[in-house]
């Protein structure tokens, strides 16, 4: 596994994407920055995290589309199921290697605020809780987009499937908002929500069943790619 | 091949089930047993030591002062809004030892904790006479004969002085150490000046003056000047953001209006304290007055008032929430020392440019690269406008006349008073004890503000400045990229 991830995270840098990622994630990131705080006058943190959470559902698709797609269409996608390496830990491999990126992006762009310390007191809780909400939705993302990458060849179809996929998790939220809290069909919406969960960290609580949640979707798409390869391997 | 497949299948449906199921358990014991950390912002209460110097003197002369609070101290500790009032008192206590008493007693029957008789009675008028409400949220605070009372007997929470409420009543900030330091100061002192504020000319109510005047010793009044007469009991006369002109008598005419009244004031050695609103209507008659005091709002050929823009030194990004520097003169830098070492910004929002003759002085500048906006349009980039002026004028019986004028309704403004990181709070106190002459100030007392996400001294050129920054990182690295890209595709 660990070959695996030094090789995937060496080509994000002899290649064009891991640069342009972080080029445009920063950049991105700055620019809310900057918005959302510094010309808003405004040290609440919940705003950037937002939009953050919106972008990265745009920004890690493109991340992760060509994790196992680029194989297939390389036609080099025999070479890595037969290689020495199980399939779960070549997955996890490339799986670990994409949250890596977005990660790393993360926590350095969330250096800015620091920024703020002069002219407001920041709320360390409420901060560290969306910075730990992201890298746990971004970690969902990831495990989404590398599930849709190993479904097609196509690095574009696996992008667009990712965001459909994210994008219907979030829609759940936005159903669950409309339905009336004494429903008990919300609680289920809200339980299945991304959105709702992320916004209990937010608050600056730190809630087991929210952690639960974003580490079991991630675990179960990491399964489906892994039974994806694992089938075509036999196959 | 088949039985595989429907195996997997299976195995797949089964690890989906189990994932549910966990959740559903996790999230049944997060409903019931609360499986969650809130971590909550801590809030300081501690005094920051301000008042070392105020209480000096009083220290030195071995005097004492009593806080009697109506209430037992074990019911105080637990109280939502007076446990932190307890937790200040204590701080005091422990920091001015032996010279800050507390004491805790039970307004109903009329005894101390210690058994000791309670003599309500003895406070139920306040030193001037009136009628006071005492009630187990009340704090009485003594020093000899001089006494004062707080009582809330508006809000069902109690201790409503020490705290700042929006208009919905909800608690937007503690000022235990200010409120301690204020009342503290006041009993210390013998003779207290009122402030009145006029009415009859939609002033509107500026109740963080009116605090801030009360912390400042003064006892805080109306007066009608179209109908009564400045009283000799008034230290200061407050024309706070008038909406409507003053009256004037006709030339030769023995009738005493307002401006008469104010005039005759002045004469006497009376103080008065201006704010004007510069998006208001020209008020004639009351600006004329004030010219005669050498102090005059600037407008253009219309009459509209010349507002201060200043977008790379200001605090919003339209530039008209300015940073005023204190100006140079015998006033204005005296005022400077006092403050100086506090810290923070005075702030004035839509503020007018005032014009300056005879011995007119100026209290406040903006920077240097402000300009005048007025009628839609900037007309002048002079810069290091006069936003703030005062006025000392002697009279005939060589007593002295004082005006100060700021042509802005925000100076006095809550969320620029109830604030650490403003210092208009502080430029107030150096008004009313260098330019008023009304004694020692609670300078630099800190608030305790809640939900305060306002990015404070930030200035736009400063926002501008740390965005062109952050954007030079991802640049940075994009020819970071190109460059290891390109080179690696020659080698």
């Amino acid at each position: 596994m660990l070959a695996i991830y030094k090789r995937e995270m060496r080509s994000y840098f002899t290649g064009v994407i891991g640069y342009a990622f972080l080029v445009v994630f920063m950049a991105v990131a700055a620019a809310l920055f900057s918005y959302t705080t510094l010309f808003a006058m405004s040290s609440d943190v919940t705003s950037y995290f937002t939009f953050m959470l919106l972008f990265s559902a745009v920004i890690l698709p493109i991340l992760t589309m060509k994790s196992f797609s680029e194989e297939r269409k390389a036609r080099t996608e025999q070479l890595v199921l037969t290689a020495p390496v199980s399939i779960p830990a070549m997955v996890l491999g490339k799986f670990l290697a994409a949250y890596t990126m977005f990660a790393g992006a993360l926590l350095f762009t969330s250096l800015y605020f620091l920024i703020l310390i002069p002219y407001a007191e920041l709320q360390g809780a409420i901060l560290l809780g969306n910075i730990i909400a992201l890298l746990l939705v971004g970690m969902v993302f990831v495990s989404i987009g590398i599930f849709a990458s190993s479904l097609t060849e196509n690095q574009l179809s696996a992008a667009v499937s990712t965001i459909a996929i994210i994008m219907a998790f979030l829609a759940v939220g936005i159903v669950a908002a409309l339905i009336p809290s004494n429903y008990w069909i919300r609680s289920i919406f809200d339980a299945l929500s991304i959105y709702t969960r992320f916004q209990t960290f937010t608050n600056g609580y730190f809630d087991l069943a929210s952690l639960v949640y974003y580490l079991s979707v991630s675990a179960l798409f990491v399964y489906f790619t892994i039974r994806i390869y694992d089938r075509r391997r036999y196959n | 091949m088949h039985s595989r497949n429907f195996f997997s299948a299976v195995l797949v449906v089964a690890i989906v089930a189990a994932v549910v199921f966990l959740n559903i358990i996790v999230y049944t014991l997060d409903e019931h047993f609360g499986l969650y950390i809130h971590s909550e912002q801590r809030d300081d209460l501690s005094i920051s030591g301000a008042t070392d110097t105020l209480f000096a003197d009083a220290i030195a002369e071995g005097k004492k002062v009593t806080v009697t609070f109506c209430m037992y101290e074990d019911a105080l500790k637990v109280h939502p809004t007076g446990s932190y009032v307890y937790r200040t008192a204590r701080e005091f206590a422990e920091r001015y030892e032996g010279f800050v008493e507390l004491r805790y007693a039970n307004a109903l029957t009329q005894l101390y904790e210690n058994g000791d008789f309670f003599d309500v009675s003895a406070y139920s008028k306040d030193m001037r006479g009136n009628d006071t409400v005492i009630n187990d949220t009340s704090v009485i605070f003594r020093c000899g004969d001089e006494y004062r009372v707080l009582t809330d007997a508006y809000t069902g929470s109690g201790f409503v002085d020490f705290y700042t409420l929006d208009e919905e009543m909800y608690i937007t900030a503690y000022n235990g150490e200010e409120i301690f330091a204020a009342m503290m100061s006041w009993v210390l002192t013998e003779e207290h000046g009122t402030a009145y504020f006029t009415t009859g000319h939609s002033e509107t109510p500026n109740l963080p003056l009116y605090n801030v005047l009360a912390c400042a010793g003064y006892y805080v009044d109306t007066i009608n000047l179209r109908r009564e007469d400045i009283p000799d009991d008034a230290d200061l006369i407050v024309v706070a953001n008038p909406l409507s002109d003053f009256e004037r008598a006709a030339e030769g005419s023995s009738l005493r209006t307002e401006i008469e009244r104010l005039t005759s004031y002045a004469e006497r050695g009376g103080a008065m304290l201006v704010t004007l609103d510069p998006m208001a209507k020209r008020l004639t008659v009351f600006e004329q007055f004030l010219s005669d005091f050498g102090i005059s709002v600037r407008r253009d050929a219309n009459g509209e008032s010349a507002i201060v823009k200043d977008p790379n030194n200001g605090i919003t990004a339209d530039g008209f929430t300015l940073v005023g520097s204190y100006a140079e003169g015998d006033v204005a830098e005296t005022m400077y020392e006092k403050t100086k070492d506090l810290g923070g910004n005075i702030i004035v929002r839509t503020v007018a440019a005032l014009e300056l003759s005879g011995g007119a002085s100026p209290l406040l500048l903006s920077s240097p690269a402000a300009s005048i906006h007025a009628g839609g349009e900037t007309v002048e980039s002079a810069g290091r406008y006069v936003i703030a002026a005062c006025s000392a004028r002697a009279n005939e019986d060589g007593s002295t006349a004082r005006l100060v004028v700021v042509p802005s309704i925000y100076l006095t403004a809550t969320d620029a008073i109830v604030t650490n990181a403003y210092s208009n709070k502080d430029f107030l106190y150096s008004l009313f004890d260098v330019f008023y002459g009304h004694g020692e100030m609670p300078y630099g007392c800190h608030s305790v503000v809640y939900d305060n996400d306002i990015l404070e001294n930030l200035t736009m050129g400063e926002a501008r400045l740390y965005t062109a920054l952050l954007i030079a990182l991802p640049v940075i690295l994009a020819g970071v990229g190109v460059f290891v890209t390109v080179r690696r595709k020659n080698r």
